[in-house]
């Protein structure tokens, strides 16, 4: 079985002068949770399009399971890949029930009478029926769900799959790719919702400009950059602050939110709670803190733009 | 083999997409109305019910629908295609492993398959219409019928007609894969159907001088190729001494032949966007 389900070798997609994807060298390992995140404009979705065949690369290439797509074998791998790029586009005058009967038939993927159950596990169970035209952006993200779901593919591909949801509908779609996530099946997420992809991926890259700018295990990536820092609520923030500023240990005091973020490893807690109970500063809350994965992507993302 | 097999599927499910339309069946309305009309216009006001037989009747049926029948196809063709462009749905079709040429051809088929439906529909229209034409009415009996056509010529009739529509579908589907418009690939495709046939052909059959540029045109080869009855009249300046009909044929032949490949050839290398709306 291969190791990568993608691999791009020096992907490249220009638009006359703009350049929309740069040399793009990319790998996503088997039965991973993969996040693909970049600030609008950054070629995530034209590198999707190129890996669905739908854009051709000006340069570069790519393999699909191991293999190459030259000489229709695209088509080939496609079956095995289920996608929704930007929002779902589907026929309006065909029911959501006709729109997944019609693209399970031309994959010949699947069987027919599965269609009403991918509706049930998007929640569209009641509203297969209707006509797409008179959903709402939220219910088509749902049958864009379905569509990709069809045939029990391998590989998902989904750009912002969320788009439109209420939060209700966020965290159940989010549960959802968690659950398809866990069946040795690969999930590529593409979001610029930081909280959703650190939530979901077990690892991401970061476009910029169409260039790869990181790449790895989310939890790996978090920690390489963040140095060790907790973060505590006291009875006298101000006070606290001063006594902490004042310690050669701690790297830094800031607040944040109502709490103070304290540059000091999490083993020297006890330390922080002795020192502020000496000047009679007591400690309400304190937790071990690392940067965030939208901290990180800021940080990282600011140098290239 | 499995190539033509994944088309027919495709093709199978063209249908049940357009079956669910209202553009056909709008067509189809337009057209058996209009029909109607001139046919009874025809009978009532000119006396003309030379059409006899099931045959003779028949026959007119598929005259009727050789004047209809490009139209027909070029409408079709173009809100076929456009429509993918204009909601955006070649992304989720062709993401599915459908294939580009298999699917653009599947498209071209169904608009065959439809226009034929729509010829069989204008003969049995027609013939009913000419039996209770002639069941009602009492006008003379017109000195020149058609004479009884065989079931075998009525078919190659039929054949001849389909096949002539192929160069509009072809250009209809070119023109919308190029601009990625229905409204615009309908407006060209019509465009050229009338300013070619109705307009340019008439003038250039006028004069000597451009009897080789008349002869390239598609429409009098068409008319040449379908040779419907009573229009069977030699006026093409053929080549190497062919028969007009075989010259219709390969001018036909070539039409849909070059548009069709320009239509595949741009499709396989456009790259393919969302939505683009009408």
């Amino acid at each position: 079985m291969e190791e990568f389900v993608i691999q791009t070798d020096g992907l490249t997609k220009r638009y006359g002068r703009v350049i929309a994807v740069d040399g793009l060298s990319l790998e996503v390992p088997r039965g991973r949770i993969f996040g693909l995140l970049g600030p609008n404009g950054s070629g995530k979705t034209t590198l999707m399009s190129m890996l669905l065949g739908l854009v051709r690369p000006t340069a570069g290439g790519f393999t699909l399971f191991g293999n190459s797509p030259e000489g229709g074998g695209l088509d080939r791998e496609l079956h095995r890949i289920g996608a929704l790029i930007e929002t779902p586009t589907f026929y309006p005058y065909l029911s959501g029930r006709n729109n997944l009967a019609y693209f399970q038939g031309i994959s010949g993927r699947g069987d027919p009478h599965e269609i009403d159950s991918l509706l049930e596990q998007v929640g569209l169970g009641g509203r297969g029926g209707d006509k797409f035209q008179t959903y709402s952006l939220g219910m088509k993200q749902r049958l864009g769900l379905a569509y990709t779901l069809i045939g029990n593919p391998e590989l998902l591909l989904l750009d912002e799959p969320t788009n439109g949801m209420d939060p209700a509908g966020m965290a159940e779609v989010r549960e959802l790719i968690r659950s398809l996530g866990s069946e040795n099946r690969t999930v590529i997420l593409s979001s610029h919702l930081l909280n959703e992809v650190e939530q979901v991926c077990d690892s991401v890259a970061i476009l910029s400009h169409g260039k790869l700018i990181a790449q790895g295990d989310v939890a790996e990536l978090l920690q390489e950059r963040g140095r060790p820092q907790v973060r505590l609520r006291t009875t006298d923030n101000g006070r606290a602050r001063e006594i902490l500023d004042a310690l050669a240990w701690v790297e830094g005091v800031s607040a944040e939110n109502g709490y103070l973020i304290a540059g000091v490893e999490a083993e020297r807690s006890w330390e922080i709670t002795a020192a502020l109970s000496r000047n009679e500063v007591y400690v309400a809350e304190m937790a071990p803190s690392q940067i965030s994965l939208e901290q990180y992507f800021l940080d990282v993302t600011e140098g290239v733009a | 083999m499995a190539m033509a097999l994944q088309v027919a599927q495709l093709t199978r499910w063209e249908w049940f997409k357009l079956r669910r339309r209202w553009v056909p069946w709008i067509l189809l309305g337009f057209v058996l109305v209009i029909q109607q009309l001139l046919f009874w216009l025809t009978a009532v006001f000119s006396d003309d019910l030379s059409y006899r037989s099931t045959s003779e009747n028949i026959a007119n049926g598929l005259g009727f629908a050789a004047f209809f029948g490009p139209f027909v196809a070029v409408v079709l063709a173009s809100v076929v295609v456009g429509g993918e462009y204009g909601w955006g749905t070649l992304r989720p079709v062709l993401s599915k492993g459908a294939g580009r040429w298999q699917f653009l051809t599947s498209k071209a088929a169904v608009v065959v398959l439809f226009t034929a439906a729509l010829l069989i529909v204008s003969c049995i229209a027609v013939t009913i219409s000419g039996f209770i034409a002639e069941a009602t009415l009492t006008a003379p009996e017109m000195a020149e019928p058609y004479g009884d056509i065989s079931a075998a010529d009525l078919l190659a009739l039929f054949g001849r007609m389909l096949y002539a529509f192929l160069p509009y579908i072809m250009l209809a589907l070119f023109l919308v894969v190029l601009t990625g418009s229905n409204g615009v690939g309908i407006g060209l495709s019509m465009g050229y159907y009338i300013g070619e046939g109705v307009i340019l052909a008439p003038i250039l059959s006028i004069f000597s001088w451009s009897d080789h540029v008349f002869a390239f045109l598609l429409s009098p080869n068409v008319s040449a190729w379908q040779n419907v009855p009573p229009n069977n009249d030699g006026s093409i300046a053929t080549f190497g001494g062919i028969s007009d009909m075989a010259h219709g044929f390969i001018i036909v032949t070539i039409y849909a032949a070059v548009l069709a490949g320009a239509a595949v050839s741009l499709f396989l290398r456009r790259d393919i966007a969302g939505a683009k709306g009408g």
